[in-house]
C-alpha cells in the first residue's frame, strides 16, 4: 500500500516536472563539476557517488537555466546570513520563485539519482 | 504580542563541530505590563525546511576579563603637532600601486591604468586566484604595496602578505584570534554574536614607516610591520564584552584610516546602544590622540559652539543635548563604519554618522544629533568645522556612514571643491567641502518615497506623514516605505570616473515595512526595536541597479538593472571601463559613458568587496574579493544525501569544515 503511493507520488512528480522542465541544460562544466564535488564530499567520495551526484545535478541542469540556479545558489548562500542585506531577500518573491523550482528540480534529481 | 527584536548569528559546539546557526530573539511583553520574557530560536543554517527548532532561553556569554579598560571620557583636544607626510599621497599617485582602500584620499576609486579598455576588455582572463580559507561577508579589497599584496578576511580577520614576484607566495599570515580570544579579551564567538550586518571587515590600511594597520572586529587596533606581520602594537579602542553602559558590544569593521602620522578608527554597535566615536591614535606607538562623540556634550564632541558650523552657521552651545530626550544620547548609536575622505590642503577628515538608537524613533523625539551626519573635522585635534544632518530624527535606520567622495568640479556653472556623498535615505548631496555649504540634493533612485525633497535652505528633508514610523506610532506596521533600512545604497562604494566625470554607483531598490516597539537597554546585548520586513521596489522584480549619476545636475545619466542589490564597490578606470561585482558572483565591467556590458565573468561566490587595479612588471591587474556566507554549493548539493546513509546534516557540516578554503576568494583578472 505504501509502495504503491511512493510510486504514485513518484509519478505525480514527474509529471509536473515534465511540463516545468525548461530544458536550457546550459550549466557550465565547472559548475557541474563544483556541485558534484560538492555533493560528494557530503556523502561519500567514491565511484558510486561521483555517478549519483553527477547523475543529479545533470538533473538540475535540465530542469533549470543556468541563470535561475545561480540566482538560486546567491539566495542559498544569504540564506546562511542575517544581515539586513541578507534578511531582504529572504521574503521577495523571486527568492521564493527560484529556491521553489530549485527544490523542485532537487526533488527530482533525488527521485532519479539515488 | 510576538516581537523579533533581534536577528544574529550564533555558533554552538557539538561533538566537536563547529555549528552556525542564525537565530532570531522573539519578545513577548507589552509595555503595559512590565514584564517581558525573551527566547532564543536557533535556526540551523543550511535546514531548509527549518524545521529543527532549539529554544535556547538562557543567554551564556562568556564574561572574560578585559586586559585593558578604555575610559569612555572625551579625550582633551591637544593640539598635536605631526610632520606632514606627503609620501602616501605620491604613492597614491602612481598607479602601478594600490595603497589604500579607496585608492586615494579623495575616495575615487579611479585607476589610470589604460591596459584594460573597452575594446579588449571582453578577453579578460583569470590570472590568479588566492583563498583566504575563511567563511562568510568579504567586504574591502586588497592593497599592492611595491611586489607585495595585503589580503584581509572576514572574522576572525586574518591578514595575508603575498609575494608578487614570487607566484603569490605567503610570506606571512597573521591571525589576531590567538586560543579562541581576540586581543581585547573577549571570545570570537561572543564578538561574533554582537556583529550586527555579518562578519565583515572593511580592509587594512598602510602607513610608510611600514605599517599594514587592522582594525579587528574587537574593535582592536592592531599595527603590524608589512615586512613580517610581526604585532609592533595593540590596543583596543572600545569594548565588545557585556556590562559597560554605552560602550559595551561595539564591534570594529570599518577601515583604519591614517592621515599623517596617524590612524583613526570609527565604531560599530548602534543596534547595541553603543555611543559611538572616531578615535585617532599615532601611528608609531599606538598612544590615543583624541576622541569626538558622535553625541553628548560638547567637549565629547570635540565641536567650538562658535565656530563649528552646519547649513554656514554656528551651531551654537549644547547643540547635540537639547536634541535628545534626557540621558538618551548616552546609548545614541552613530557609528562610524563606512569609507572616509581627507583633504591635505584644508586639513579636514570627512565621515559619516550612522544611526541614532533604538530603531523606535517614539522613544526619542528629537533631531538626535548629530546622528546621521557628515562630519569635517581637524584631523590633528579632532575639532569640527562643519557638520551637516542629512537625516534628523531618524526613523528607518538611514545611516549616514557611506563614502565620502571628494571632487573639484563645475557646479551650477561655478568651480567647486565639493564632496560628493550617496546616503542611504536616498538622497545624493553634493557639498563645498570647505565650507560646508548644500548645493544638491536629490533623489538617486525614484522609488524614493519618505521625503519628497531636501529644503535647501534648511537642509532638512520634507517627509511624507504617510511614510513616518514615528507619526505611524509605535507598534503600528508603516508599509511600503522606500528605501528599506538598507538604504539606496549601503557602504558599498561608488566611483569617480574621471574621464566622463559621472560617478559609478551601486544601489539597491528595495523598499520596506517597519514596525518600532518598546524595547529595554541591557548594556552589551541587541537594542534594535523594531521589526523590519523588506521587498522589491514597487513596479519590478529586480533588488538593485548599478547607475551613472551627475553630481552636479542631480540626475540618473544611465541605469542597469540587476536581479540582486549591486553591494560590491565600484572601480571606475581610465580604459573607459567600470567595474563591479553582483551577489551571484558575476565580476562584470561596463562602458562607464553608456553602462553597456562588456564583460562578465562568475566567481565562486558573491561578490561584496571593492574591485581595485594595479600593475605589476608592465601588466595590469584587476583584483576583487568574493565570499558571501557559506559555500553555497555544498549548501545546494548536501540536500541530496543517500538515506540509507544516515549522514544528513550532519555528514554534510563535517565536510564543510573541511572545505572552508572555498570561503572568501580573491579572484586576479588580466588580459591573456
Amino acid at each position: 500500500m505504501i509502495k504503491k503511493k511512493i510510486v504514485l507520488c513518484k509519478i505525480f512528480i514527474m509529471v509536473f516536472l515534465y511540463f516545468d522542465n525548461l530544458k536550457s541544460n546550459d550549466f557550465p562544466t565547472l559548475a557541474r563539476s563544483e556541485f558534484v564535488f560538492a555533493c560528494m564530499s557530503s556523502n561519500a567520495s567514491n565511484r558510486d557517488f561521483m555517478a549519483k551526484c553527477s547523475c543529479a545535478v545533470d538533473e538540475i541542469a535540465k530542469r533549470m537555466s543556468y541563470k535561475e540556479y545561480a540566482q538560486a545558489e546567491a539566495i542559498a548562500r544569504l540564506w546562511e546570513g542575517n544581515s539586513p542585506r541578507e534578511e531582504a531577500f529572504k521574503s521577495v518573491g523571486l527568492s521564493k520563485e527560484r529556491m521553489d523550482k530549485l527544490f523542485r528540480a532537487q526533488a527530482a534529481s533525488e527521485l532519479e539519482c539515488f | 504580542m510576538n516581537k523579533v527584536i533581534g536577528i544574529c548569528s550564533y555558533s554552538i559546539h557539538i561533538f566537536g563541530l563547529n555549528l552556525h546557526y542564525s537565530y532570531i530573539i522573539l519578545c513577548s511583553g507589552r509595555k503595559s505590563n512590565n514584564l517581558t520574557i525573551c527566547v532564543k530560536v536557533l535556526i540551523p543554517i543550511n535546514n531548509r525546511a527549518f524545521a529543527q527548532i532549539l529554544i535556547v532561553i538562557k543567554e551564556k556569554y562568556f564574561m572574560s576579563i578585559l586586559k585593558k579598560s578604555i575610559i569612555a571620557s572625551a579625550a582633551l583636544a591637544l593640539p598635536f603637532a605631526v610632520s606632514a607626510n606627503s609620501k602616501l599621497e605620491k604613492m597614491m599617485k602612481d598607479p602601478s600601486q594600490w595603497v589604500q582602500q579607496s585608492g586615494d584620499y579623495a575616495g575615487h576609486r579611479y585607476s589610470k591604468l589604460d591596459q584594460i579598455n573597452k575594446s579588449n576588455v571582453g578577453s579578460l582572463k583569470v590570472a590568479w586566484t588566492f583563498s583566504t580559507g575563511v567563511l562568510r561577508g568579504h567586504e574591502g579589497g586588497p592593497l599592492v604595496i611595491g611586489d607585495m599584496m595585503y589580503v584581509h578576511t572576514a572574522i576572525p580577520n586574518i591578514v595575508y602578505a603575498l609575494d608578487l614576484n614570487d607566484n603569490q607566495r605567503i610570506v606571512w599570515k597573521y591571525n589576531p584570534v590567538k586560543g579562541g580570544k581576540y586581543p581585547g579579551g573577549e571570545t570570537m564567538d561572543r564578538v561574533i554574536s554582537v556583529m550586527c550586518c555579518d562578519n565583515v571587515n572593511r580592509g587594512v590600511n598602510y602607513h610608510p614607516n611600514g605599517t599594514i594597520v587592522l582594525h579587528a572586529a574587537d574593535t582592536s587596533v592592531i599595527a603590524l610591520d608589512a615586512k613580517t606581520g610581526k604585532e609592533k602594537w595593540i590596543t583596543t579602542n572600545l569594548h565588545s564584552g557585556t556590562g559597560k553602559y554605552g560602550v559595551s558590544a561595539s564591534t570594529g569593521s570599518g577601515q583604519p584610516f591614517i592621515i599623517k602620522d596617524m590612524v583613526g578608527v570609527g565604531c560599530s554597535g548602534a543596534e547595541f546602544g553603543v555611543r559611538c566615536n572616531w578615535t585617532q591614535y599615532d601611528i608609531n606607538s599606538g598612544k590615543r590622540l583624541w576622541r569626538a562623540y558622535s553625541m553628548g556634550p560638547d567637549k565629547d564632541m570635540l565641536v567650538d559652539p562658535n565656530k563649528t558650523t552646519s547649513m554656514l552657521k554656528p551651531i551654537g552651545k549644547d547643540s547635540s543635548l537639547k536634541t535628545w530626550p534626557g540621558d538618551a544620547w548616552k546609548i545614541g548609536g552613530g557609528s562610524i563604519w563606512g569609507f572616509y575622505g581627507y583633504d591635505s590642503k584644508l586639513n579636514t577628515l570627512y565621515y559619516g554618522t550612522g544611526n541614532p538608537s533604538t530603531w523606535n524613533p517614539v522613544v526619542r523625539p528629537g533631531d538626535n544629533k548629530w546622528s546621521m551626519t557628515i562630519n569635517a573635522r581637524n584631523p590633528d585635534n579632532g575639532m569640527a568645522k562643519w557638520l551637516y544632518q542629512m537625516t534628523p530624527y531618524d526613523e528607518w535606520d538611514y545611516d549616514g556612514v557611506n563614502e565620502m567622495i571628494l571632487v573639484d568640479m563645475k557646479v551650477k556653472g561655478k568651480n567647486r571643491q565639493t564632496l560628493v556623498h550617496f546616503d542611504r535615505n536616498g538622497f545624493a548631496y553634493t557639498m563645498d567641502r570647505a565650507s560646508g555649504e548644500l548645493l544638491v540634493a536629490e533623489k538617486y533612485d525614484p522609488a524614493v518615497n519618505w521625503a519628497t525633497h531636501v529644503d535647501m535652505k534648511t537642509g532638512r528633508p520634507q517627509v511624507v506623514d504617510r511614510y513616518s514610523t514615528a507619526h505611524q506610532g509605535e507598534d503600528v506596521n508603516t508599509t511600503n516605505i522606500c528605501p528599506a533600512a538598507l538604504g539606496t545604497k549601503d557602504q558599498q562604494p561608488a566611483a569617480y570616473d574621471r574621464m566622463s566625470g559621472l560617478f559609478m554607483v551601486p544601489t539597491n531598490h528595495v523598499c520596506m515595512d517597519y514596525e518600532p516597539f518598546k524595547v529595554d537597554y541591557v548594556a552589551g546585548n541587541a537594542y534594535v526595536g523594531a521589526t523590519l520586513s523588506m521587498y522589491p521596489a514597487p513596479g519590478g522584480t529586480h533588488l538593485g541597479n548599478f547607475i551613472a549619476w551627475d553630481a552636479d545636475k542631480g540626475k540618473i545619466v544611465w541605469s542597469n538593472p540587476e536581479p540582486f542589490s549591486v553591494w560590491s564597490g565600484a572601480l571606475a578606470t581610465a580604459g573607459g571601463i567600470t567595474f563591479y561585482g553582483t551577489l551571484e558572483g558575476y565580476a562584470k565591467a561596463v562602458e562607464s559613458k553608456t553602462g553597456k556590458e562588456l564583460f562578465s565573468f562568475k566567481t565562486p561566490s558573491g561578490i561584496i568587496g571593492n574591485f581595485m587595479a594595479y600593475s605589476h612588471k608592465g601588466k595590469q591587474y584587476v583584483g576583487i574579493l568574493s565570499g558571501v556566507g557559506g559555500w553555497a554549493g555544498i549548501g545546494l548539493a548536501a540536500g541530496l544525501t543517500d538515506p540509507t546513509a544516515g549522514l544528513g546534516a550532519v555528514g554534510a557540516y563535517s565536510a564543510l569544515s573541511n572545505h572552508t578554503a572555498l570561503g572568501g576568494v580573491l579572484t586576479v583578472f588580466a588580459l591573456p
